[in-house]
């Protein structure tokens, strides 16, 4: 099971074994050819090429492609991995930036595609097992392009597409089965993965495939959100996921194709349910998403949920253990957030304070805050002082630090609840990119009483 | 001229003229002050209350409402200054966030928030002149129906502006004009730099009004992101558009007839538009189909960078291109290239890059900037004594004002450090100040102001170093 590498300046004549000797192109390493269980880094960089999938992989061993975006496997320097059907950045002249006929158990991870005219990753006869994770499908090139389509899914395997966003497409997502009806694995699922912004594609368009699940999505001003084109005996599951501004949100031919429960479909969907059955746990209450605060730039994220908003509140049912970004959520089922993104900013607090410092970082509940901080490869020591109230119940707030392709740091407050007790911890940065992330966490679970946690008095050395 | 204040926590029987003795709500403001040329600082919260604007600002000045989302000048914590229709931030109960009420002129608004109203967030009775609304965010409705700015009423309006301001949802976005009352703006009239997303008709729809001009907005997934409906046959001067991005839409552009009405240049309007062009029957000569290709982000689990899915990513073709006309500054107001550099759409903050090859003695990287940008790092501060410095290296070819560092604290005046030093070699510039402690952060910009197109004009950055001291 080698691990390959690509990246520019490669040439397709070594052997890709190692950073040094690495391919030039995907077809490089694809070539090879890869076998069951390989690994492929792909450095970042744009690759002008159709990647067009060879071989199989096989159950518990599947050839994984991973765009490393941080640069630590590759080229050190980071930056995103983008395979383009575009040779001009203009127009598009390759269908598909992937495209895999009858090729079975592939991962693809970390990848930006764009300006394919047919499918930006198209999977086509009959080929099952794929997961696509951490990938961004974003402009086509026409207005009848789709993002990721997979054409004849095959009866129990296995479809997992996760953590991804999608801006592209007449069909950003497209599952079908031209045969007839099939009941895909029930491990399947499509989760915490954002849909945005088309006037006339479809987020999910689903035709004969059922027997999956679709968790803790967003789906933003599409046309039709989630869609079942054809009536089915089977169905599929909604569950957990938010529509705001789509112009049909929930749409199936026949009642019982789409199950529901436990969405946000407010009424700024122009329509928001047709022929669905309006789950028991679902309302209408809209998202509020986080705004803006201009004349500086503040790191700002459309599609967090703002401090204003219900949803946070509500429970859910069997959502994603973890959100877009890979943070785990709050285990106290009252208190999940929906949809992808469940960060929670911390508010700026100036009562309750350390020493004379003008302010603290309050967490009213369980959430966490980051702090992007430039480190060199020297060592350094992060500190910071937190007080939780006497009701806090759970893990101790606590101080993670997470460098990209590093095991993450954690010091847990082991002093007593009222105080400010202080988390320190010194290390040396691998220097391999030059910040680390400074998570400030609360993981309070108790539902009643005085809870908050609140951090001071920052320091970095 | 006097300086009033309204936030939570104030009480309408205070006389409104400090933080400590501020007024707990706007309306309350508005009628005892009643015009003017005056301002009034709104502290961070929820308002829940339908604003009713009816006075007048003097002599062609404007009576200011300006939110403080920072907090630096009201309640030194900051946050989003919220007017909503909503009691319970689940249902609609009032009709406006704010409405014009009578013919108030010279007004201005600054920093709001909107959301849940059940007509429009803010509206007009009739006819209102010299408006003026800035750094806003239309925000979400309970319904289809609603509007974002509402103008539709007026007759005989002159001079609005809308700028720096972020719409999502609604029906129209932003409608200026009826099918009845013809007329014209004032010069100057215009809507910049903002970002419409998802309306459910248009993002801009004129009515039978002229001499309204957008620049540098960009439309994403709308049924017909602007149109220009029942030309003013009375005064059919053009409704220009240039500089703007269209990502999407069913259709970019709609003209009521061949002709005038809309001319447009300078725009990028390309393929996943399905209908680029209706009724305008030369597309501009120096529009283009490039794409946006908007900054990708890079999603990999744990890790969740700052990241702004506006701007327009290293790749994008249209980054490069001169522009016409376009704002002097982008929605963050920071200022745009002046050499012919300038970028397109809102946005035009450009990323830099990481380079290991240009690097100060034995570091692993650099920062590089390309060309004209700059890349900014937030920066946890507190009110002691704070030195942040950094190495810069210009190329030989560079040209313009020398690469700068520059810090902001929101409320505090800008500290710029300008390389005084020569080409080619790594020059520090540094900074020794106390932050205020308003606020716990300070922007530390990084700028390359190169205006040179040819030869060698990058700019590294290296060895960022920051006395942290606290939150």
């Amino acid at each position: 099971m080698p691990t390959y590498y690509v990246g520019p300046g490669g040439n397709d004549g070594n052997d890709g074994l190692s950073w040094a000797n690495r391919f030039l192109t995907l077809n490089g390493a694809e070539d090879e050819p890869v076998a069951a269980g390989d690994t492929v880094y792909v450095a970042p960089g744009i690759y002008r090429e159709l990647l067009t999938c060879d071989v199989s992989g096989s159950s518990g061993q599947p050839i994984t492609y991973i765009g490393d975006v941080t640069g630590v496997n590759t080229d050190n320097i980071g930056g995103v991995v983008r395979i383009t059907g575009s040779d001009n950045d203009l127009t598009g002249v390759r269908a598909y930036c992937v495209y895999s006929a009858a090729k079975e158990y592939r991962t693809f991870r970390g990848f930006s595609f764009d300006l394919a005219t047919t499918s930006f990753v198209r999977f086509d006869d009959d080929v099952g097992e794929v997961i696509i994770e951490d990938c961004y499908f974003g402009e086509s090139v026409d207005f009848a392009d789709e993002g990721l389509r997979f054409w004849n899914c095959v009866a129990s395997d296995t479809y997992i597409i996760r953590r991804c966003f999608f801006i592209a497409g007449e069909k950003a997502l497209y599952l079908a089965n031209t045969s007839g009806e099939v009941a895909i694995s029930s491990s399947s699922l499509i989760e915490n993965c954002i849909f945005f912004g088309s006037a006339y594609g479809d987020a999910v368009h689903v035709d004969r495939v059922v027997g999956f699940d679709i968790k803790n999505c967003l789906f933003f001003a599409r046309d039709k959100a989630v869609f079942s084109a054809t009536a089915t005996t089977g169905s599929f599951d909604v569950l957990n996921s938010i529509f705001v501004f789509n112009v049909s949100a929930l749409e199936a031919q026949a009642t019982g194709d789409i199950v529901e429960d436990y969405n946000a479909v407010p009424g700024n969907n122009a329509t928001q349910r047709t022929n669905v059955n309006t789950g028991s746990n679902s309302n209408a209450y809209p998202m509020l998403g986080q705004t803006i605060n201009q004349a500086y730039r503040w790191p700002w994220n459309l599609f967090m949920l703002s401090k204003d908003s219900q949803l946070t509140a509500i429970a859910g049912s069997s959502e994603a253990t973890e959100d877009f970004f890979g943070i785990t959520r709050p285990t106290t089922s009252s208190k999940k957030s929906w949809g992808p993104i469940q960060y929670q900013p911390a508010t700026r607090e100036t009562t309750e304070t350390r020493g004379s410092s003008a302010g603290s970082l309050k967490l009213p509940d369980a959430g966490r805050t980051q702090i992007t901080v430039p480190v060199f490869a020297a060592s350094t020591t992060i500190s910071v002082y937190v007080k939780r109230e006497a009701n806090y119940a759970g893990t101790n707030p606590q101080m993670i630090i997470k460098e990209p392709g590093q095991s993450d740091r954690t010091k847990t407050d082991a002093g007593s609840s009222g105080s400010w007790n202080e988390l320190t911890d010194t290390f040396t940065p691998s220097g391999d990119v030059d910040f680390v992330i400074v998570e400030l966490v609360s993981d309070n679970t108790a539902t009643s009483g005085s809870y908050a946690a609140y951090f001071d008095d920052l320091a970095v050395t | 001229m006097t300086t009033y204040y309204v936030g939570k926590g104030g009480d309408n029987g205070n006389d409104g003229l400090s933080w400590d003795e501020r007024w707990l709500t706007l309306n309350y403001a508005e009628t005892t002050i009643a015009g003017g040329l005056h301002t009034v600082y709104v502290g961070p919260g929820t308002y829940r209350e339908k604003f009713t604007v009816s006075y007048n600002g003097s002599g062609g000045t404007h009576f200011n409402f300006i939110g403080d989302p920072t907090g630096a000048i009201t309640d030194g914590i900051g946050g989003s200054v919220r007017i909503t229709g909503s009691d319970d931030d689940i249902t609609a109960t009032r009709t406006h966030c704010i409405y014009f009420s009578a013919y108030p002129s010279w007004r201005s608004f600054y920093n709001f928030d909107f959301d849940l109203a059940t007509t429009a967030l803010v509206g007009f009775s009739s006819s209102a002149n010299d408006v003026g609304f800035y750094n806003c965010s239309f925000g979400e409705t309970v319904s289809v129906t609603t509007y974002g700015f509402d103008y539709s009423l007026f007759s005989s309006g002159e001079w609005i502006q809308v700028e720096d301001s972020v719409f999502i949802g609604h029906d129209a976005q932003m409608i200026l004009g009826a099918a009845t009352g013809t007329g014209g703006f004032a010069a100057g009239a215009f809507a910049n730099n903002n970002i419409f997303i998802g309306s459910f008709g248009h993002a801009v729809l004129v009515r039978n009004k002229s001499t309204f001009y957008q620049r540098n907005n960009l439309y994403i997934g709308h049924p017909i992101a602007y149109q220009f409906y029942e030309a003013s046959t009375e005064n059919p001067n053009n409704c220009d558009i240039y500089n703007c991005i269209f990502l999407n839409n069913t259709v970019a552009m709609q003209n009521h007839s061949l002709g005038v009405h809309i001319e447009e240049d300078y725009n990028a309007v390309p393929g996943n538009n399905i209908t680029k062009r209706i009724l305008i029957s030369v597309a501009g000569s120096n529009s283009t189909n490039d794409h946006p290709l908007l900054e990708a982000p890079r999603l990999f689990a744990g890790i969740q960078l700052p990241w702004d899915m506006f701007s327009l990513g290293e790749w994008s073709l249209i980054a490069r291109k001169g522009t016409n006309a376009a704002p002097a500054s982008d929605i963050y107001q920071i200022t745009r290239p002046a050499s012919g550099k300038e970028s397109w759409g809102p946005i035009q903050y450009q990323p830099a890059e990481k380079d290991t090859t240009e690097v100060r003695l034995s570091s692993d990287a650099s920062l590089r900037l390309a060309d004209a940008g700059m890349v900014q790092f937030f920066l946890e501060v507190s009110a002691v004594s704070t030195t942040i410095d950094v190495y810069v290296k210009r190329e030989s070819n560079y040209a313009g004002t020398n690469p700068q560092m520059i810090i902001k604290e929101p409320g505090q005046s800008v500290r710029t450090t300008t390389d005084a030093g020569s080409s080619g070699s790594w020059n520090k510039l540094t900074d020794t100040f106390t932050p205020s402690g308003n606020i716990g952060y300070v922007i530390v910009e990084l700028v390359s102001n190169n205006t040179a197109t040819s030869g060698d004009y990058k700019v590294w950055f290296e060895d960022l170093a920051v006395d942290l001291t606290g939150i």
